[in-house]
C-alpha cells in the first residue's frame, strides 16, 4: 500500500498485522496495533470492479474478486458474503428481479399466508443462490482466508417471511392468521439450519441481518413474539455447534437490546440512527459493539475528512465497550461511495485508534 | 340505532382492526339512507384518525395501521359507490409515489391514507414511477405538493432528478416538495433541493398542511 496522507492529520501510519492476527489477538486479549474496523459492502461494491449488480449476484466469482478487492485495497478487517436479504427467500420459491444498477428486489412471494404450512423446505445444492454464494465463499475462503476473518451473513427468520410472504401480508398476517405466520417461521428455521451447516462445515463466522424486526417496523412485543423465538433457534444451534454470530438490525432497535442479551450473540451492529453510548451501556457487557457512521450522509455524500471526523466521535464513544468495539458504517455502504472515503474509514483507526485506546487521542 | 352510533361503531372496528366488521356496517349506513360522506367522515375517517392518534403514541405499529388501513378500505370501497362528489378550491392536492427502480410502498401507501385521513386529494402514482411522470401529473392535476419515497440508497437520487426536471421546466417554485425513506434525511433534502423531509406519514401530513397554509397565507 502507498502512504497515505491528509494535510490536517499528516501521515497514516500502516498496519502492523494481518486482519486475522489482529482478530485473534484481540480475542486472546493480548496488544494489537489498532482498532479494528469493517467495511459493510457486498453488492453494492459490485461497480468498483465494473460489475454490474446482477452479474455480480450470479457469479461466484465476482463475489470473491469484490471482497477480495475490499482486503487488499483497504485492509477491511472482515470480508464475507451475504444470502442477501432475498436469497433465502428466492430458494424458497419467491421471483426476484435482478437489474444492472439496483439491488435486487421481490416481484412475487414464494407463498400466500393461507398456504403457509406448505412453504418449501430447501435443497441448498439446488435451490436459488446459494450454492453460488457458498462457492464464492470456498474461493474467498482460499485467496484470503489466511489473512483476513471471513464471516457469512444470513438473513434473519423474520426478514425471511417478508420476503417469502411480502412485507405488508406478513405485517398484517400477524394480526390476522398469526399461526399461519408461525407455521411459516418454523419452516424458515429449519431452511436457515440447512444452509447454516454448510457454514459451520467451512468454519466461517456467522452474521444475521434482520431489518425488518426493527422496532420501526414493529413493537417490541410482536418481536418477543413472531421474530425472537425463531432467530433464538437458528442462534442456539449455532452456539451449539461450535460456531459463533453476530446480527445487525437495520433501524431502530433499542428496545429490543434487552431480549438480545438473553442470546448468545457475539457482535451487534447498529444503525445511525441508536447510540453508540446506549447501546455500550445495555449491550456491551454481553457482546461487542459495532457501529455506526452514517452511510448515506457521510460515507457517500460526506469527503474524506468528514468521514475521519464522524468515526472518531463514533471511536471516543465505543472504545471502552467491555467486549469490544468495530469501527463501521451504520449500514450497507451505498453505490458511488467514493474509495476515498473507504480508505479514510479505515484511516481513521489507523491514525485515532491505536493500541492502547486513549480518549484524548481519538 | 342512530347514525351517531352507527358511525361510533364503524369508527371503533377501524380501530379494532375488523373490515369484515366494518363493511357489514358500511353496507348498514346505506340501507339507513345516510350520507355517505358524512359516514366517511365520522365515521371511517374518525376511525383512522384515532389509529394514527394511538400510532404517535407508540401504541400503535405498522402491522397494527395497516391492517386498520385495509379495513377502512373495504369501508370506502361499498361507501364510494354512492358519493356524490364534490371539488372544493381548498383541497390540497398532493402527486405521491415511489421513485423508479423501487417497489417498496408501505410507507408511501401510509402516506396517502394519512393524506385523505386529513381531507387532501392524492394523486398515487404507485410504485417505481418514471422520474418524468411526477411533474407532468403534478402538472396535470393543478396539485399543489409533490411527495417522493424510497427506501433504497440506489434509486434515492432519481428525487434529484425531479428538482432539476422543475428547475428546467421553471416552475419549481408552484410546488412544495417533500420526501422521505429509510436512507433519507433532512440533510439528503436540502442537498437535492427538496423542500423538507419527513420521519413518518404522520409527521409529513403535519408538515404539508403547515407549508401549504403558510403559502396561501401569503
Amino acid at each position: 500500500m502507498t502512504e497515505r496522507k491528509y494535510e490536517s492529520y499528516g501521515v497514516v501510519p500502516k498496519d502492523q498485522m494481518t486482519a486475522l492476527e489482529r482478530d485473534r489477538a484481540i480475542s486472546k486479549g493480548l496488544e494489537v496495533d489498532r482498532m479494528r474496523c469493517c467495511l459493510d459492502g457486498g453488492e453494492t461494491m459490485a461497480p468498483l470492479l465494473g460489475y454490474s449488480i446482477k452479474e455480480y449476484y450470479h457469479s461466484s466469482e465476482m463475489m470473491a474478486n469484490v471482497e477480495t478487492y475490499m482486503y487488499k485495497t483497504f485492509g477491511t478487517d472482515g470480508v464475507g458474503l451475504s444470502t442477501t436479504l432475498r436469497g433465502m427467500a428466492e430458494a424458497m420459491g419467491a421471483e426476484i428481479s435482478y437489474s444492472d444498477n439496483n439491488v435486487a428486489q421481490l416481484m412475487t412471494p414464494a407463498v400466500k399466508l393461507k398456504e403457509a404450512e406448505g412453504a418449501k423446505l430447501i435443497d441448498v445444492d439446488k435451490d436459488g443462490r446459494l450454492h453460488i454464494i457458498l462457492e464464492g465463499l470456498r474461493i474467498l475462503k482460499g485467496r484470503v482466508g489466511k489473512e483476513c476473518p471471513i464471516s457469512a451473513t444470513v438473513t434473519g427468520p423474520f426478514t425471511v417471511a417478508a420476503m417469502a410472504l411480502g412485507t405488508e401480508q406478513l405485517l398484517m398476517g400477524m394480526i390476522k392468521k398469526p399461526d399461519k405466520v408461525k407455521a411459516l417461521l418454523e419452516i424458515i428455521v429449519e431452511n436457515n439450519r440447512r444452509y447454516i451447516d454448510r457454514l459451520l462445515d467451512m468454519g466461517l463466522g456467522i452474521g444475521f441481518a434482520d431489518p425488518v424486526s426493527s422496532t420501526t417496523l414493529i413493537s417490541a412485543d410482536m418481536y418477543e413474539e413472531f421474530s425472537y423465538p425463531y432467530f433464538k433457534q437458528n442462534v442456539e444451534y449455532i452456539k451449539k455447534n461450535g460456531g459463533g454470530c453476530g446480527l445487525h438490525i437495520c433501524g431502530k432497535s433499542k428496545e429490543l437490546w434487552p431480549l438480545l442479551n438473553t442470546l448468545p450473540i457475539g457482535c451487534f451492529g447498529l444503525d445511525n440512527i441508536e447510540s453508540i453510548r446506549e447501546a455500550k451501556e445495555i449491550l456491551g457487557p454481553h457482546m461487542a459493539i459495532q457501529g455506526n457512521v452514517p452511510p448515506v450522509d457521510v460515507m457517500k455524500l460526506g469527503k474524506p475528512e468528514d468521514v475521519i471526523e464522524a468515526a472518531r466521535i463514533c471511536m471516543r464513544e465505543g472504545f471502552d465497550s467491555e467486549n469490544g468495539y468495530i469501527l463501521t458504517s451504520g449500514c450497507q455502504m451505498p453505490v458511488g461511495t467514493p474509495e476515498e472515503n473507504m480508505h479514510a474509514l479505515m484511516d481513521a483507526v489507523r491514525l485515532f485508534g491505536r493500541y492502547p485506546f486513549k480518549l484524548e487521542e481519538m | 340505532m342512530t347514525k351517531e352510533e352507527l358511525w361510533l361503531k364503524i369508527s371503533d372496528q377501524v380501530v379494532e382492526m375488523e373490515d369484515e366488521e366494518v363493511e357489514e356496517l358500511c353496507q348498514k349506513s346505506i340501507e339507513m339512507g345516510i350520507d355517505p360522506n358524512e359516514t366517511i367522515n365520522h365515521g371511517l375517517i374518525d376511525g383512522m384518525n384515532r389509529v394514527s392518534k394511538l400510532y404517535e403514541e407508540g401504541e400503535y405499529f405498522l402491522p397494527e395501521v395497516l391492517t386498520a388501513s385495509y379495513a377502512m378500505n373495504a369501508g370506502l370501497e361499498i361507501l364510494k359507490e354512492h358519493i356524490i362528489k364534490v371539488e372544493s378550491q381548498d383541497t390540497i392536492k398532493v402527486v405521491l409515489g415511489v421513485v423508479e427502480g423501487d417497489t417498496h410502498d408501505i410507507g408511501k401507501n401510509l402516506v396517502k391514507i394519512m393524506c385523505e385521513s386529513a381531507g387532501m386529494e392524492v394523486f398515487d402514482l404507485g410504485r417505481d414511477v418514471p422520474l418524468k411522470s411526477f411533474v407532468d401529473k403534478a402538472e396535470e392535476v393543478g396539485a399543489d405538493v409533490i411527495a417522493m419515497s424510497t427506501l433504497m440508497t440506489t434509486t434515492m437520487f432519481g428525487m434529484g432528478e425531479v428538482v432539476k426536471d422543475l428547475n428546467e421546466r421553471g416552475i419549481r417554485d408552484k410546488y412544495y416538495i417533500i420526501v422521505g425513506g429509510g436512507p433519507i434525511s433532512k440533510k439528503f433534502a436540502e442537498e437535492i433541493g427538496a423542500d423538507e423531509y419527513s420521519s413518518d406519514a404522520d409527521d409529513c401530513v403535519r408538515r404539508i398542511k403547515a407549508a401549504i397554509g403558510e403559502r396561501r397565507a401569503k
